[in-house]
């Protein structure tokens, strides 16, 4: 399963997330998602093998290229996310 | 029919001569099923649960498609609805 | 474990709120409809509209209890919601109609997986 988070990491649709993400799921982060990248005590960093992935073009549209650099976070471009999508039988966006 | 309190069985009855259908005994005690239906769901029936509204009412016998579509031939939730002067079932496509 | 089979449609947000309770559930009897198997999850606020006690919607808005009624009319019989969810929300179990189930605490996951399709609202 593809994880979509489009809200911020404190929000509802974050923490339900967080309760359905299982082993084998990957985490794309979109739209105010990213906002992850301020709070690397976020609970999704801590998952034991979640890969997570930051949007490039939404990452810069906030701001946070420099942060998420600094941090050592893994961004995926749009192809990169299309090609995620393809990878996962289901995709699932919390919104 | 824009104002559901003014529906009555002679309503049903013109109705049902509009589509060249004539109403039985049959019939009533199936659009009978499907007003208690909307009274008590809000919605009126698709297919799936005209037929076990049917069922759970009228018995096994009654209670199936063919059955139904043989009384409202085309597409019984949607004409039963309208003889019952209920806005069309929403989820019924 | 089985082959993953039916649909799960997942329910977040609450009545009367957002207009996206209603679609999920229109969205589960128009596949309910169509013969598919459809099972509800309702998670966070969402879990408000399985509270026993709930009154009318208000003026202009319709209820969600007739309809969580009628779903047993589709054969749409799994009404679940999670340990979590009632945690955040305060909630007891007696407060919920009495036909729901709960998932386990951090069993979300594995019981996501038994569905072959699910949608988020």
């Amino acid at each position: 399963m593809l994880h979509i988070l489009t809200k911020a990491p404190n929000s509802d649709a974050a923490q339900q997330m967080l309760q359905a993400v299982g082993d084998d799921d990957a985490i794309v982060l979109t739209e105010a998602g990213v906002q992850a990248a301020l709070h690397r005590e976020w609970a999704g960093f801590q998952l034991p093998s979640a890969r997570i992935y930051l949007l490039a073009e939404d990452v810069t549209a906030w701001g946070l290229d420099e942060i998420v650099m600094d941090q050592a976070l893994t961004i995926v471009d749009m192809d990169g996310f299309v090609a995620l999508t393809e990878q996962h039988v289901q995709t699932l966006t919390w919104y | 029919m824009v104002d559901q309190t003014q529906w009555s069985e002679a309503v049903a009855e013109l109705l049902a001569d509009d589509e060249g259908l004539t109403l039985t005994e049959k019939h009533w005690e199936i659009i009978r099923v499907v007003r208690d239906f909307y009274h008590r769901y809000e919605m009126a029936p698709a297919m799936r649960p005209l037929v076990k509204a049917t069922r759970n009412a009228l018995g096994d016998e009654k209670g199936t498609s063919i059955y139904l579509m043989s009384l409202f031939p085309g597409s019984p939730p949607k004409r039963i609805a309208r003889l019952a002067g209920l806005p069309k079932p929403t989820n019924c496509l | 474990m089985s082959e993953p089979s039916g649909l799960l449609v997942i329910i977040r947000h609450a009545p009367y709120a957002t207009n996206l309770l209603r679609e999920g559930l229109d969205t589960a009897l128009v596949a309910a409809a169509f013969g598919q198997s459809v099972d509800l999850l309702f998670l966070g606020q969402g879990a408000m509209a399985l509270l026993d006690e709930q009154g009318e919607g208000a003026p202009g808005q319709k209820a969600t209890r007739p309809t969580l009624d009628m779903l047993e009319m589709y054969d749409i019989e799994g009404l679940w919601t999670s340990q979590e969810t009632l945690q955040v929300l305060g909630l007891k179990p007696s407060c919920l109609m009495g036909n729901v189930r709960i998932v386990d605490a951090q069993g979300l996951p594995d019981f996501i997986a038994t569905y072959s399709q699910v949608l988020n609202f």
